[in-house]
């Protein structure tokens, strides 16, 4: 079977693709006018949280689907599924290389937490945090993402920004820690006793 | 801290889709009718609470609030087309023709902004040109889009998917409206949706020039 991240690639070379800065400025001007709607800074994260994990429920079915149909009905998220959590690394790199273009490294720290980490992030093009927005995390779009795609394969993370190059960070890290598992019926992950 | 450089950084179309719908989303649920204050504001005597009166005031809460999202999504669509325009015109040369009266003048650089809008920017965009571009050369400019992408995955057929569509295409307004203003061009831009039962994605810009 096929790693992940070479579904990954595979997957991103068969996207049509549009120039990122279409992207970023869109993202720009959607985060100027929640900062002018919400005015506080921990609501305009809440909002951009939920924003990203409706997209990243959207971009993890898509996924899986073509994953699916490029191996011919061997899923890569069913087979993924029935090991680790932190397996699901691999999967979120998939993603976010076939949505994004971006190439992302993983850290596993223990059993239930790890970390992704990128240098390119096309949300982030162009733009500089204004000094009274310092705290923001202008990327948390990202973290929502992470969290509706793991959602989607049954595992409930918080996930949050641990470094971010606006703030002067040399990368952008995201750091995942698993909740619970959810239970989906008798699922491979629930075990009657 | 480096900003990375950007010319030939792409993300997939469906992240644009999805963001956009998220976008829409966002602003039709941030313009919440305002049903309570049309009611209180109308009668004193709380007869506006009864019957026909109280379904028109909803009606027009519900079109306000429509507009308010429209508008919403228009001006950050100016925001983005305003700017996307600013560094593909950058090292655009405009073309003086000269012995031209004034009238003459103007209308030949209207339309040279516009016919920059409709390839250069929608190519950025949408990765095609405009499909159409009608003018009466005294500031009015139609410009069809029979198959707009954003519109193009949309169900067709379903009342839903129209109404998400319409809310929608205030965006693509807004990025016209947004390009012009940078191209020295102030418009006010409306948008026709051509859609029938089989083609969701077709519609049509309406410029005026102020």
């Amino acid at each position: 079977m096929a790693s992940a991240s070479s579904v990954g690639n595979v997957l991103w070379h068969k996207q049509s693709k549009v120039n990122a800065e279409l992207f970023a400025l869109t993202y720009g001007a959607m985060v100027g006018e929640l900062m002018r709607d919400l005015e506080k800074t921990d609501k305009i994260q809440e909002e951009l949280d939920r924003m990203g994990h409706s997209i990243g429920i959207r971009c993890i079915e898509e996924f899986l689907a073509k994953s699916a149909a490029e191996h011919q009905g061997v899923s890569v998220g069913a087979a993924l599924k029935s090991q680790m959590f932190t397996d699901t690394s691999e999967l979120l790199k998939a993603s976010l290389k076939m949505f994004l273009g971006v190439t992302a490294e993983s850290t596993i720290k223990s059993d239930t937490s790890y970390t992704i980490t990128l240098v390119d992030n096309p949300l982030t093009i162009f733009v500089e945090l204004p000094e009274d927005r310092s705290e923001l995390e202008y990327s948390q779009l990202l973290c929502g993402m992470v969290r509706g795609m793991l959602e989607m394969l049954q595992y409930d993370v918080t996930c949050k920004m641990t470094q971010s190059q606006l703030k002067g960070s040399e990368v952008n890290e995201m750091l995942i820690d698993l909740k619970q598992v959810l239970q989906e019926g008798a699922g491979e992950d629930y075990h009657d006793e | 801290m480096v900003l990375a450089v950007t010319n030939d950084m792409k993300v997939s179309e469906q992240m644009v889709e999805f963001l956009l719908s998220e976008l829409v989303l966002y602003a039709k649920d941030s313009c919440i009718p305002n049903n309570n204050k049309a009611s209180a504001a109308a009668g004193s005597s709380g007869e506006s609470q009864e019957g026909s009166a109280s379904a028109v005031e909803d009606e027009e809460a519900l079109t306000i609030a429509a507009e308010q999202a429209a508008a919403k999504l228009e001006r950050i669509g100016f925001a983005v087309g305003f700017r996307l325009t600013e560094r593909l015109a950058q090292n655009k040369t405009w073309n003086a023709v000269p012995n031209q009266d004034m009238a003459a003048a103007v209308s030949a650089q209207q339309l040279e902004a516009v016919k920059f809008l409709c390839k250069e920017v929608w190519t950025d965009i949408f990765g095609k040109q405009i499909d159409k571009l009608q003018t009466n050369h005294r500031g009015v400019f139609v410009l069809k889009d029979l198959n707009l992408k954003w519109l193009s995955r949309f169900p067709s057929g379903t009342e839903h998917a129209r109404v998400t569509a319409i809310r929608l295409l205030a965006f693509p307004c807004g990025l016209i409206r947004g390009s012009l203003s940078n191209l020295g061009i102030p418009a006010v831009v409306s948008c026709d949706f051509l859609a029938d039962g089989q083609n969701m994605a077709a519609c049509s810009f309406n410029i005026k020039v102020k």
